[in-house]
């Protein structure tokens, strides 16, 4: 496996010159940046002129993750040149909310299955249903697949995001990535660092994943009164008090659920998944300390499930966290970054972004989900 | 926040002899100031949050907790003023807490229950259905309601128990379950002693008809899966009612004592016998199997036992049973059928001749099914003149001339042709028939006296049955006064017979109408006499002229002595009350000269004549002598 990595700063340019030798159809080409496309128009046109042949993915993001460091507002470039594994890009455009679960089986359906090791995908941040886009994929890929990836960012203005298709940004688009072969190793750990605090509350009113009303009283006014004076940076500033939701059925876990948006004539928000009424509720917390060492523990666990030969070799690690991480984190949030590259094997190349959702098996469960609040970490290695 | 320099930087950089002015000299110096200070606000936020949600939520958490205490006060006060006691189970349903309500509501010790749980067998007990149920709900996790078990105490006494439980969960962890309880033994007691009553026959302490109905369904079901054999015995006892109107209701209730007593020690344990009512009684008996032989031979044990005699008030009372046998699976396999044809073999028994049983059989009930049709057509034969008069003979015991006739209803059936009473006479009797059909046979009677008149016989005086019915309308007086007015009849021509249980039946009144016939100057007689116990006090209140011997009694003559010894005494008891004596049913000579050695004063009965319709009867009669003075 052949890495590169380098940035495209609008002032400075390229950090260094774009390696058109590793060209190929077994190379893949990552590229995360801000929402605004003017900024990039340019640095995109090369690197498509760069790589004709290598299947090229990316998206806009909430912060562009490049070695130990989270940039905003440049494009963040990593090449992996494969030697024994081979590559099948795949795409769709979403047509509406609930096109979600079709869009995740149309883009399986061009991903043969032989040999078929893993899937990256990078979704549109959104108007998506990523829980259901993760459920329609699962269903048409073969059993043993590994399914990673991430919703694209849109910093913490959750307005507008793209993803590259056929080299183009597009709003609605979600791509993916088929990686084959027996060479290929793939590895993947997930963690979130929140915890709960307060009363268990009960979800008394919810329509779909608008919450209204907990325990009889409004959600919003709730969140005021914990926010204090961050109030009024809300919707962003909620992002700091997520919210685990369990299900009221017997073996329902508890899920992490992110507010997206509010709405103060209804008193309501809107949260990155169903908040079905009935549920028990819970408000979380967290500190940067807590994030950092989760997102260590991302990585110890996705580095443990390589074999001691792909430990030691370089690799490509893509890391997706979640913009609510870096809300807290601040000026501090490469402290995460730094522990996840920190535990990759020299020479590795370490790329991702801060994202509006990540897509990963849970640590021990079988099946893909998607996560919020999480450092979600993959490890591509060959043997 | 951006770009504004925070204060602790301010200060810092003015302490470094520095400014924020300084940044101009460096191109990278203001992203630094502005990275430094967002760093010092962001740290501030996260603190600022951090003690803000702390206090939030330990107010909530305080107010919370004010609730709780309120609701477990709450709680607590209705527990105190219920009879309930707070329990918990750990998973495997051991008692691991006891609220000390147990203690002060039912003086029962907490180590009772502690580490114990419900067994089929244990200090804490539950019948195996109540606990299989029980296990259904641990399984399911469900609550339960009202579940009972027993508290065997080390002394061997029974407390018993009522629980209510929910499951008791930590998150979705089933740990076992917690529920009230409270102690049901008064109530329960009290509960089983008013079932038992409901269950049982106030008088012989027997079980009643529903407890039977109960005991003889759970038995089939039962015989059902082991092939078991039943036989449900109806006991119906002979000439009860006789007893009790003569001797009083007090009499009575001794009887059916004195019988179920009796019935008792026949049984096996486990056979059931149960009083139905009035003086019926039934026996269920259970066997691997029984032949008829064996039944036949219980039957036969409980005739003989009805059938001793009983003393009652100073008394000898004596009265006899009759049985019906109806088994399972031979005869019916529903409970309340199988108790049906007992019933029906039963009447069978009476039929037959009383003190006897009978066993089921399909064909006469088949047969009876056509009761119904019947007593249609009898309705009809009523009103459409089907019925004839046959005359029997009765004659002077010495000289054999005819002194009497006793006129017999016969019904011509359009299709079976000349039925005899027997077959009709009860279903007129309970169909309320019988009071046409016995004012035709007033009316039809004179007025064949009559006839016989016009024809120049001379007949002699005609015998009538008359009913219990007939005896209890007022309307009989008026209709022998018209039969007699209207046909010129001198009263005498007339006897009117009555049975000797009819008469003890309903004295009172059935004295007050005897009484007005015997002033129209009618003669009154008393049929199948013997049968009954009338005393000679009792047959002096009546306007009596004859005593019918009943045939039972003939029977047996010559030979039998104590027929002979009977017979002799009933001669001698009319003759000393001034009533002729008559004899029924002889057939044969050796009897008509024992009779006539006895004192009897008529005969009647085969030997003399059959029936005879009304000109076959003229051939007997006289012609009117016309005395020339």
């Amino acid at each position: 496996m052949h890495l590169a990595q380098m940035i495209h700063h609008q002032v400075a340019g390229w950090s260094e010159p774009l390696p058109t030798s590793l060209d190929s159809a077994t190379t893949l080409v990552l590229a995360f940046g801000p929402s605004d496309q003017t900024e990039i128009a340019t640095a995109l046109k090369e690197l498509n002129a760069a790589f004709p042949n290598s299947v090229l993915m990316g998206c806009s993001s909430a912060g562009e993750i490049s070695g130990v460091s989270v940039q905003d507002n440049t494009l963040s470039v990593s090449i992996a040149r494969f030697d024994k594994t081979w590559l099948r890009g795949s795409s769709t455009i979403l047509t509406d909310l609930s096109d979600s679960y079709d869009a995740g089986q149309r883009l399986a359906a061009q991903l043969p299955s032989t040999d078929l090791r893993a899937v990256f995908v990078l979704s549109c941040g959104l108007a998506i249903n990523g829980t259901a886009l993760v459920q329609g994929l699962e269903a048409g890929l073969p059993r043993d697949t590994i399914i990673t990836g991430g919703l694209a960012g849109d910093g913490s203005s959750f307005v507008r995001t793209w993803v590259l298709s056929n080299g183009e940004p597009q709003a609605h688009a979600i791509t993916a990535v088929g990686l084959y072969g027996g060479s290929l190793e793939i590895s993947h750990g997930c963690d979130g660092g929140w915890k709960d605090f307060g009363p268990v509350r009960t979800v008394t009113r919810s329509v779909g994943s608008e919450l209204f009303e907990l325990d009889g009283q409004p959600a919003l006014a709730l969140y005021k009164t914990y926010l204090g004076d961050l109030a009024s940076q809300l919707p962003g500033s909620a992002l700091l008090i997520p919210l685990s939701v369990t299900a009221p059925n017997p073996d329902a876990r508890a899920v992490v659920r992110t507010i997206l948006a509010i709405n103060e004539d209804e008193q309501s928000m809107t949260f990155a998944g169903d908040i079905p009424q009935g549920s028990t509720a819970r408000l979380m917390r967290t500190n940067v300390d807590r994030l950092v060492i989760s997102a260590e523990e991302a990585a110890e666990f996705a580095k443990q499930k390589l074999t001691p030969a792909a430990q030691n070799n370089p690799l490509l690690a893509l890391s997706v966290s979640c913009i609510g991480r870096r809300i807290v984190m601040g000026e501090r949030t490469e402290e995460e970054v730094e522990a996840v590259a920190d535990h990759l094997p020299l020479g590795s190349v370490h790329s991702g972004f801060y994202s509006y959702g990540e897509i990963a098996p849970l640590n021990d469960g079988k099946h893909t989900e998607l996560h919020n609040q999480t450092m979600t970490v993959t490890l591509f290695a060959e043997a | 926040m951006e770009g504004d320099i925070h204060p602790i930087l301010v200060r810092q950089l003015r302490k470094a002899g520095m400014s924020e002015a300084d940044s101009i000299q460096h191109p990278a110096l203001a992203d630094l100031f502005s990275r430094v200070s967002r760093s010092y606000a962001e740290t501030e936020q996260d603190r600022y949050l951090f003690e803000r949600s702390e206090e939030i939520a330990s107010a909530e958490m305080r107010a919370l907790n004010t609730a709780l205490r309120l609701s477990e006060a709450r709680l607590g006060s209705l527990l105190s003023l219920s009879s309930d006691w707070v329990w918990e189970q750990d998973e495997h349903g051991v008692f691991t807490f006891l609220s000390d309500e147990l203690t002060e509501r039912t003086g029962l010790s907490r180590s009772l229950f502690l580490d114990q749980t419900c067994t089929v067998d244990g200090p804490l007990r539950m019948t195996e259905v109540d606990l299989d149920h029980l296990r259904t709900y641990v399984e399911l996790r469900s609550s339960f309601r009202n579940v009972l078990f027993d508290l065997h105490s080390p002394e061997g006494e029974v407390n018993h128990l009522k629980i209510s439980g929910e499951p008791l969960m930590i998150g979705d962890r089933f740990v076992g379950y917690r529920g009230v309880g409270t102690d049901v033994t008064v109530a329960l007691k009290a509960e089983r002693r008013i079932k038992e009553l409901g269950q049982l026959d106030g008088l012989t302490g027997l079980v009643n008809r529903n407890k039977f109905m109960e005991e003889l369904d759970q038995a089939i079901e039962l015989a059902a899966g082991t092939g078991q054999e039943l036989a449900v015995f109806f006991i119906d006892l002979d000439r009860f009612k006789v007893v009790n109107d003569t001797m009083g209701h007090a009499a009575g209730d001794a009887l059916l004592q004195t019988i179920a007593e009796r019935l008792r020690p026949i049984l096996r344990q486990d056979d059931l016998l149960a009083r139905l009512g009035g003086d019926e009684f039934v026996v269920l008996t259970s066997r691997q199997s029984s032949n008829a032989n064996d039944l036949a031979n219980i039957a036969s044990r409980l005739n003989s036992a009805a059938a001793k005699p009983m003393i009652l008030d100073g008394q000898t009372v004596q009265v006899s049973a009759s049985i019906g046998i109806a088994r399972y699976p031979i005869d019916s396999t529903d409970g309340t059928d199988l108790l049906k044809s007992a019933d029906f073999a039963m009447y069978q028994a009476k039929a037959a001749g009383k003190n006897a049983f009978a066993f089921f059989a399909r064909e006469l009930a088949e047969r009876s099914d056509s009761h119904l049709a019947l007593e249609q057509s009898l309705r009809r034969a009523v009103n459409g003149g089907q019925f004839v008069l046959h005359y029997q003979p009765i004659v002077d015991a010495h000289t054999k001339k005819l002194m009497g006739l006793e006129a017999l209803v016969r019904w011509l059936h359009p299709e079976f042709g000349l039925l005899a009473p027997a077959v009709f006479i009860d279903l007129a009797e309970s169909t309320g028939l019988i009071v046409p059909l016995g004012q035709w046979v007033m009316k039809q009677a004179c007025s064949q006296l009559a006839a016989w008149r016009k024809l120049g016989f001379d007949p002699p005086r005609c015998s009538i049955n008359v009913s219990r019915r007939q005896l209890l309308t007022d309307a009989l007086v008026h209709d022998v006064r018209e039969a007699l007015a209207t046909n010129s009849l001198r009263p005498e021509m007339l006897e009117i017979e009555v049975t000797e249980s009819l008469l003890m039946e309903d004295t009172g009144r059935s004295l007050a109408v005897l009484e007005q016939l015997a002033s129209l100057g009618v003669r009154l007689a008393v049929d199948d006499f013997g049968t009954g116990y009338s005393s000679l006090a009792f047959l002096k209140r009546f306007p009596l002229h004859t005593l019918k011997l009943d045939r039972s009694f003939v029977n047996g003559l010559p030979e039998d002595r104590d027929d002979l010894a009977i017979t002799r005494a009933v001669v001698s008891l009319g003759h000393n009350l001034g009533l002729q004596v008559v004899a029924e049913g002889v057939e044969t000579v050796e009897q008509q000269s024992s009779l006539r050695e006895l004192g009897c004063d008529l005969l009647q009965g085969y030997l003399f004549g059959k029936p005879l319709d009304q000109n076959a009867t003229a051939l007997l009669l006289d012609p009117i002598y016309v005395t020339v003075t």
